[in-house]
């Protein structure tokens, strides 16, 4: 694996990593909203 | 290759969008709640007692999937669906990632669950095992697909992103034994199941359980070579079924054009259809294309072969094969190959294709 291919691979991960944690926000902070209504 | 202008601002506006589709099952429960004037997180929550329910989708996320796909890959096997594309290199590639994933994924995910997430979350086990189970339903289903429509297109859209999910996409053939066939790295970080693992951890577990039957049992079928769909077009009085069907989930028809090898015969699209349950995100966001009519043929048009490992494993290995795009200094492209530069004409419509939600439409 040269130099390139590890940056490649860190920023699929930080891509992937974003794509589930959005989501997740949404719901845990919606979610903690609804029960304190 | 840098990502293109529009498609950098299509994915942003789509993806604004797609904040307020993962918000609408929270507000649909909170209007629920509202107006029943229910509030279920003050008593102790019920585990839904549907013992053979719980059965069926415990044993399809088990061994029951697995069965089921070898069954099925073994009918289109016998109808000599597979022709004479499944060669000796692509028989190893999709028996490795049949079974691979199941020994990396699952203690990848088994340690997610057990060790990182108490640790991320702390004292928030089960903290939602208060939210209804249409409710729970809702939320992970519109959680797990959208996420995996994002992660697919991404890899579509993204130059950088694209070679981590080629793999899937140089098979010649639709069925059983390439619905499973990834890049490991592609699905080492499907974010999809690391968010549905959060839900489950946070208490949404037997929605989970449902949504996940539900959905691998749609994907099986839109990924089969078995047209199932076929019959619904056909026929007349079907056809207001189809029509609603074809834009909820995938279906074979919309499914296979994904996995077209070429868009030049208005049937295949594979620079959309990124639906995986649900095909109504295509429609939403005006990536996809309805025809009712299947590809000619399967696969990418500048396919080098590469061996399995450089398949299976890019880019911790490398491809061999001077100029491929898995190769030590290979191009990096999107889903197109690689120095292919659209005539002016072409570009144009594609252009007003994806920017204007043009829809294609057989009733034939």
């Amino acid at each position: 694996m040269s130099y390139r291919d590890i940056i490649i691979l860190t920023k699929k991960i930080i891509v992937g990593i974003i794509v589930a944690v959005i989501p997740f926000l949404i719901f845990f902070i919606g979610l903690r909203i609804v029960q304190h209504i | 290759m840098p990502l293109k202008r529009e498609t950098t601002q299509k994915i942003l506006r789509d993806g604004s969008i797609s904040l307020l589709l993962y918000a609408l099952p929270v507000l649909l429960l909170s209007a629920y709640l509202h107006i029943t004037g229910d509030k279920p997180w003050l008593r102790p929550p019920v585990t839904p007692n549907i013992p053979v329910v719980k059965a069926v989708f415990e044993n399809l996320s088990s061994w029951g999937l697995p069965v089921l796909t070898l069954g099925v890959g073994l009918t289109e096997f016998l109808l000599g669906l597979y022709k004479k594309k499944w060669t000796r290199n692509e028989r190893i590639l999709d028996i490795v990632c049949f079974i691979g994933p199941k020994v990396v994924i699952r203690p990848a995910i088994v340690y997610f669950t057990l060790k990182a997430l108490p640790w991320l979350l702390p004292g928030l086990k089960g903290v939602f095992a208060w939210v209804p189970l249409f409710g729970g339903f809702l939320i992970v289903a519109v959680a797990d697909d959208l996420t995996q429509y994002w992660y697919h297109r991404l890899h579509h859209q993204v130059p950088f992103l694209w070679r981590f999910h080629r793999t899937h996409h140089s098979a010649p053939y639709m069925g059983m034994a390439m619905a499973g066939r990834q890049n490991i790295i592609y699905t080492i970080f499907f974010s999809q199941i690391y968010l549905t693992a959060a839900l489950v951890y946070l208490g949404l577990g037997y929605a989970a359980l449902l949504v996940t039957g539900v959905k691998s049992l749609i994907t099986m079928a839109a990924h089969s070579s078995i047209p199932w769909d076929k019959p619904l077009y056909s026929r007349k009085w079907l056809h207001p079924v189809a029509w609603v069907l074809e834009r909820l989930i995938s279906t074979p028809a919309t499914h296979h054009a994904h996995h077209a090898a070429s868009n030049d015969d208005g049937i295949g699209h594979y620079k959309g259809n990124f639906g995986n349950m649900f095909f109504l995100w295509d429609v939403i966001f005006g990536t996809g294309i309805i025809t009712r009519k299947y590809p000619a043929a399967y696969g990418l048009e500048y396919y080098q072969k590469e061996e399995w490992y450089a398949q299976f494993l890019w880019p911790v290995v490398k491809s061999k094969i001077p100029g491929s795009e898995l190769s030590a200094h290979g191009p990096e492209v999107a889903d197109e190959a690689p120095g292919y530069e659209p005539p002016a004409r072409l570009r144009e419509k594609e252009e007003e294709d994806f920017i204007g939600k043009k829809y294609l439409y057989d009733f034939q």
